[in-house]
């Protein structure tokens, strides 16, 4: 009898729970270890930044959360893979600003429209990395050496089509200079390269050059933003320089196959945005120069759409079109 | 600062970091299909709620630990525990079945606390300096690496040559599979993204190995041959020792060095170690018959590059290998930013880690010593108890490793393709060599081919790239030359 009481108070209290929250659609979700497919290789920007935010992102989902590389073909392979996996919201893919470069230059299956954008949670910029003992050390100077050097400077990237072939691609035509690009297997591989002199310039970010700047084998000349950075107060930008278009967002946020459904998605959403304003989480970004910027699905998608515009421009204007 | 980091050492936090860490280590690299590398990325998570010197000695108990643990599976029943044992089935599995395994097992256990040793004192004395050399290697010095690695197929495929290279070119055809990583050309896919990425190297080499041994078994699986292990005591004999001692010095300074290479790890340097001593050994015919030298070799240099690759890692910030890699992640999350730097900023850490890194391998030694008895427990399991086990393991590992299903059928495919290859005579580490060189040879080949705009002397002008091609191309065509000169002089006479 008792049994009976206690299990009908338990039916009464559940559907009181149920009933509180009966105007949304509900979901369990997640009932099982969460996915994150991180396109990029282990140690560069997008996988710290990820690895950094499953820890927070477990406590707040109840759920393992495991990070996945799946690198290759300028983060072709992770997207394609991710894009094609169950949209039940246990695959998420960590999707960066190659989504958009990537489908300009190969033929791919799939494209920014392939996922459902949970969130942006990190815009950062490019710069211009050059070899610390190199004889140049503004970029007027890099600029002249290339012109009396046409064809002999070597820029590395994350891969063809990648956004930091784009950026390389896209200064040296602006600077009217002609230079060698050399695909790497991410940004991460590219700056080794750099510190052990095999390439002369990278076109990376400056968190991914900070160890080699700060070990002195490395040195910024320029960063591709609309203003200085804090971090780096001393370095002009491109623009200061009389570069007008040399603006590239290198966005990072995270998506789920298309068709995942709604309720999911903000699910994700809300605990990316929690993991965002963590502690642990907002210490790592200040003090790995990870500026928090959250957008959500909606201007997510409107920054994508905008932006594949330009790329697809670039690319045809570049001769990088496929 | 000597008594400040023995006191960190000493602490209980560290040493319980590092007991934990080698146990965990030492079981993740047994069980075929997990790796070090993903016991690293499956311990990260615990270690960031700990003292930043406890969460790396948590990570680097795992890494040295698992590095020797693949060596348990690949002695006890002919499967490599973690591709960096791949070498090692080859001297290993011969000693279980003539009922030595206790003695190939104490072999395996020095030789691999052994190369951890030596590379420990490399990382500790001479780190900056040997960190140069992973500044060296650009695209053309690691495809001659790959290049050179190829050659050892013709070392490691015993009495028939031809099969071996029959095998190997298999594995290079099979390592094709996938998106080429410079163009991002779909090959071979189907049009499926299952393949994009290649198949799978985990379960395709658990496949060749475990699975088509299980297929064996099963023949066999109501005889009545019994294998028993002879109980011996697991620490070598003085003998056995005197003979592995030059072994493990060659070995683990080979580690070390391609420890320090980015992107080349302890399955090569197995390869290498073993292929080396082979051509030092005054009876070279006796390599895979099960001799000591052949388990010591590829143990102390796989142990070799753990030190080995932290030695880029802590001073330049550039991982030595897949598992640096991922404790690269760990140290920014610790705000442990490597560098020169580090040394001078965070000095009492760098030690600890140094000194932590010794007392890991001395308690690899221990533990490994100490299990022995049990290890070797497994032989005596009877077959159709062992072999379900065995299948069981194999389905767990290659679902692990991406948590594909289609993993698990390809370990099965595998495992029927690599039961032929053995009823035909085929070697089966040639193809699993050709696996991991594979894609290293050619997308490097055709990164370097970008860099010279097309010009094949880029491998000329760089001397570690030319060194490593004409080795590579002496050893291949020396026999053949030797072959001539021999029938030219027995004509003469």
């Amino acid at each position: 009898m008792m049994k009976l009481t206690m299990l009908l108070a338990a039916l009464v209290a559940a559907n009181l729970a149920f009933a509180a929250d009966a105007p949304k659609k509900k979901t369990d979700f997640p009932k099982k270890t969460v996915v994150i497919t991180v396109p990029v290789s282990a140690g560069g920007g997008t996988d710290l930044l990820t690895r950094a935010m499953a820890g927070p992102l477990k406590a707040k989902l109840g759920q393992t959360v495991i990070v996945n590389n799946k690198t290759g073909a300028g983060g072709a392979i992770g997207f394609a893979a991710g894009s094609s996996e169950k949209p039940d919201g246990y695959n998420v893919t960590a999707l960066v600003a190659e989504l958009l470069t990537v489908p300009q230059v190969s033929t791919v299956n799939f494209s920014y429209k392939s996922f459902v954008p949970v969130c942006n949670v990190n815009s950062s910029y490019g710069t211009i990395t050059v070899r610390a003992d190199a004889p140049y050390n503004t970029l007027q100077e890099f600029v002249a050496y290339a012109k009396a050097h046409p064809g002999e400077v070597k820029i590395g990237n994350s891969g063809v089509g990648g956004i930091w072939h784009f950026v390389a691609a896209a200064f040296a035509s602006e600077a009217g200079i002609v230079v060698n690009h050399i695909p790497f297997e991410g940004g991460g591989s590219a700056v080794v390269a750099l510190a052990g002199g095999h390439v002369d310039a990278v076109p990376v970010t400056p968190q991914e050059v900070e160890v080699q700047v700060k070990a002195g084998k490395a040195k910024i000349l320029t960063v591709l933003a609309p203003k200085r950075l804090d971090e780096i107060a001393n370095v002009p930008t491109a623009e200061e320089l009389g570069f007008k278009n040399l603006v590239f967002t290198i966005w990072r946020g995270f998506g789920v196959p298309k068709g995942t459904p709604d309720e999911v998605v903000a699910v994700l959403r809300n605990a990316f945005k929690a993991v965002l304003d963590d502690p642990q989480v907002t210490e790592f970004m200040a003090s790995k120069h990870f500026a928090k910027d959250f957008k959500d699905s909606k201007d997510f998608y409107a920054m994508m759409e905008r932006e594949e515009a330009v790329y697809a421009l670039q690319a045809a204007k570049l001769g990088l079109k496929k | 600062m000597m008594m400040d980091v023995l006191a960190n050492v000493m602490s209980w936090q560290i040493v319980l970091a590092i007991l934990c860490g080698v146990a965990a280590g030492i079981s993740i690299g047994a069980m075929p299909g997990l790796t070090s590398t993903m016991g690293i990325a499956l311990l990260m998570p615990f270690t960031f709620q700990l003292e930043p010197a406890v969460g790396m000695m948590l990570l680097i108990g795992e890494f040295v630990g698992a590095i020797y643990g693949g060596s348990i599976t690949a002695i006890m029943v002919n499967t490599p525990g973690t591709p960096s044992a791949a070498a090692t089935v080859l001297d290993g599995y011969p000693f279980t079945k003539r009922g030595e395994s206790c003695r190939a097992l104490g072999i395996s256990t020095v030789a691999s606390a052994g190369g951890g040793i030596i590379s420990g004192v490399f990382l500790i004395l001479i780190a900056p300096q040997l960190a140069e050399i992973a500044l060296k290697f650009s695209a053309p010095e690691t495809f001659a690496l790959a290049f050179f690695g190829i050659s050892i197929i013709a070392s490691i495929s015993g009495k028939e040559l031809l099969k071996g290279l029959i095998s190997g070119t298999f594995g290079l055809i099979l390592a094709l599979v996938g998106m080429d990583n410079i163009s991002g050309l779909s090959r071979f896919t189907f049009d499926t993204v299952f393949l994009m990425n290649g198949l799978s190297f985990i379960p395709v080499m658990v496949g060749l190995f475990a699975m088509s041994q299980c297929f064996v078994s099963m023949e066999e699986l109501y005889d009545e041959i019994k294998i028993t292990a002879k109980i011996t005591s697991p620490i070598p004999t003085w003998a056995d020792l005197k003979k592995i001692f030059p072994t493990i010095l060659r070995g683990g300074v080979t580690g070390t060095l391609v420890g320090i290479i980015p992107g080349a790890g302890g399955d090569i340097s197995a390869f290498i170690s073993y292929d080396m001593e082979k051509r030092v050994s005054k009876h070279p015919e006796l390599f895979g018959t099960g001799i000591v030298e052949g388990i010591a070799a590829p143990e102390s240099s796989n142990n070799g590059t753990t030190g080995g690759a932290l030695i880029p890692l802590l001073t330049l910030g550039i991982p030595g290998d897949a598992n640096t890699a991922v404790m690269l992640g760990a140290l920014m999350v610790f705000n442990l930013t490597p560098g020169p730097q580090l040394f001078v900023e965070q000095a009492l850490v760098v030690n600890t880690l140094f000194a932590g890194f010794m007392i890991a391998n001395v308690v690899m030694l221990v533990m490994g010593l100490s299990g022995i008895r049990i290890f070797t427990k497994i032989v005596q399991i009877p077959k159709p108890v062992l072999v379900p086990i065995i299948i069981l393991m194999c389905v767990i590992g290659s679902f692990a490793i991406n948590g594909n299903y289609l993993d698990i059928l390809v370990m099965f495919g595998a495992g029927v393709i690599g039961y032929l290859l053995l009823k035909g005579g085929f070697p089966l580490s040639p193809i699993v060599l050709a696996l991991i060189l594979g894609p290293m040879a050619e997308g490097n080949l055709r990164r370097s081919l970008v860099m010279s705009q097309g010009d094949y002397s880029i491998f000329l002008t760089h001397p570690i790239a030319a060194t490593f091609i004409v080795i590579a191309l002496i050893s291949l065509f020396w026999p053949i030359v030797r072959h001539l000169k021999n029938h030219r002089s027995t004509k003469a006479a």
